[in-house]
């Protein structure tokens, strides 16, 4: 099991990364979405919120988040340092998503924009 | 003997008495109501090509390749591909690779082979002889990681090109435009993509057959060619605004060229040669030479489709909607 503050932690790296790369913001123009992330172990829940093309890490959640993403914690952990790719434990069953299809499939294009070699 | 696609030592084969009538299966994720079965003289043998879909269930396609092996020439595998070859780099779709290993006998072909060295000579033929001029035309391709080699053809041709894969596949509203930002991406995330169930990855089954849904319209609008895999071009087409357009594709039916002309565009290209008045898929194609040439998909050379391509005098088919001539 991971500490909290190292999920957390991993979540600002993911939104530094994010900045970073200013492709991802005309990549997620027009898409405005809270991802809720639980991690099962620790029974804390995160909050990522995308707007106009901004990611963001909150430490309250913005409305109905439309994405839940659960995991046990050093799978988060891992998964948002880029550690591992969330293709792999989605398939397994280890990573689980509540999401649309196509939500789904954008964010799997953001994380690889990020962490893809 | 056949005009088309007599490779001379194959027709001699013939000539010899060759051991008769070989047969093809397609074997397509696609829906089973196109289904049927052709006579053809291809690659200079007498062939019996059969299409066979199963309605996007993979499982069932997997049994069907497993006892197909054996009790024919070569298989193809249509509806999807099994390799992305990406500058150099080969990337394998698991889905893919599940149905082409159900088969240890027969050769199995995806047309990835095909689409590389067919496809670019298409292309190269239709800058030379094409009804229009290409050097500067605006080419949009809804999915070029599937046919690389196409858009490395287009881009040479001077093409303004604009590649679809992250819109049409994904939603992702950016548009590529060089060659070199579509193969960095490609490179971030086809080793992943590929892990991903094919209905994800590809429209399957019904899905083929859905009435089209606008996305990205106005990319259409845009392009003086909209080129790529024709399902995907299809299930995306606007209704309005392609009047005089050109679409340069794999294979169409007669339902896709009516659509095609109701919507206003004006020139239809497809790679597949016709044959026998028929045109074939790339995975046909690869597949039948594989049974002509007792090679399987791995061993075939570049040189076997150079050699296959001069032999028939190769050249895309071009239909003029607006006339219903067809030239090439």
């Amino acid at each position: 099991m991971a500490a909290v503050e190292e999920v957390g932690r991993a979540l600002d790296g993911f939104v530094e990364r994010f900045a970073a790369e200013p492709r991802l913001k005309a990549m997620t123009a027009g898409w405005d979405r809270t991802i809720e992330v639980r991690s099962d172990d620790q029974g804390e829940r995160f909050w990522l919120r995308v707007e106009g093309g901004v990611l963001r890490h909150l430490s309250a959640p913005a409305g109905t988040p439309e994405m839940v993403m659960s995991a046990r914690s050093d799978l988060l952990r891992d998964l948002f340092a880029g550690r591992i790719s969330p293709t792999e434990p989605y398939l397994t069953g280890d990573l689980r998503l509540i999401a649309s299809e196509a939500d789904i499939m954008r964010l799997d294009v953001i994380t690889l924009m990020l962490w893809g070699e | 003997m056949c005009r088309a696609f007599c490779l001379s030592r194959l027709s001699c084969k013939v000539a010899e008495g060759g051991r008769g009538l070989k047969r093809v299966v397609s074997v397509s994720l696609g829906s089973s109501r196109r289904d049927h079965t052709a006579r053809a003289v291809l690659f200079g043998e007498d062939m019996e090509v059969s299409r066979r879909g199963c309605d996007g269930d993979l499982e069932r396609a997997i049994a069907l390749v497993a006892e197909l092996d054996g009790h024919v020439d070569a298989i193809g595998l249509g509806g999807l591909d099994v390799y992305l070859f990406i500058r150099g780099e080969r990337y394998v779709i698991s889905d893919g690779m599940r149905l082409m290993q159900a088969a240890s006998r027969s050769p199995v072909t995806d047309g990835s082979a095909c689409k590389r060295h067919l496809e670019p000579a298409a292309v190269r033929w239709l800058a030379a002889h094409g009804p229009f001029p290409l050097d500067g035309a605006k080419v949009l391709m809804v999915s070029a990681l599937d046919r690389f080699g196409m858009a490395e053809a287009l881009t040479e041709a001077g093409c303004a090109m604009t590649y679809g894969d992250l819109m049409f596949a994904t939603g992702v509203p950016y548009p590529i435009h060089s060659l070199d930002e579509l193969a960095e991406i490609a490179r971030k995330m086809a080793r992943e993509m590929v892990k991903l169930p094919i209905h994800m990855i590809y429209s399957v089954g019904v899905s083929q057959e859905a009435s089209p849904e606008a996305r990205f319209p106005e990319a259409y609008r845009d392009a003086d060619v909209i080129a790529g895999d024709f399902l995907f071009i299809r299930r995306f087409l606007p209704p309005d605004g392609l009047d005089g357009k050109a679409v340069l594709t794999n294979t169409t039916t007669a339902a896709d060229r009516e659509l095609l002309r109701t919507l206003g565009v004006r020139y239809l290209i497809t790679t597949s040669p016709v044959l026998e008045g028929r045109t074939f898929g790339n995975n046909v194609m690869e597949a039948a030479l594989c049974a002509a040439l007792n090679k399987v998909p791995e061993k075939l050379t570049e040189g076997d489709f150079g050699e296959a391509l001069r032999a028939a005098d190769y050249r895309p088919a071009v239909i003029d909607l607006a006339s219903g001539e067809q030239g090439g």
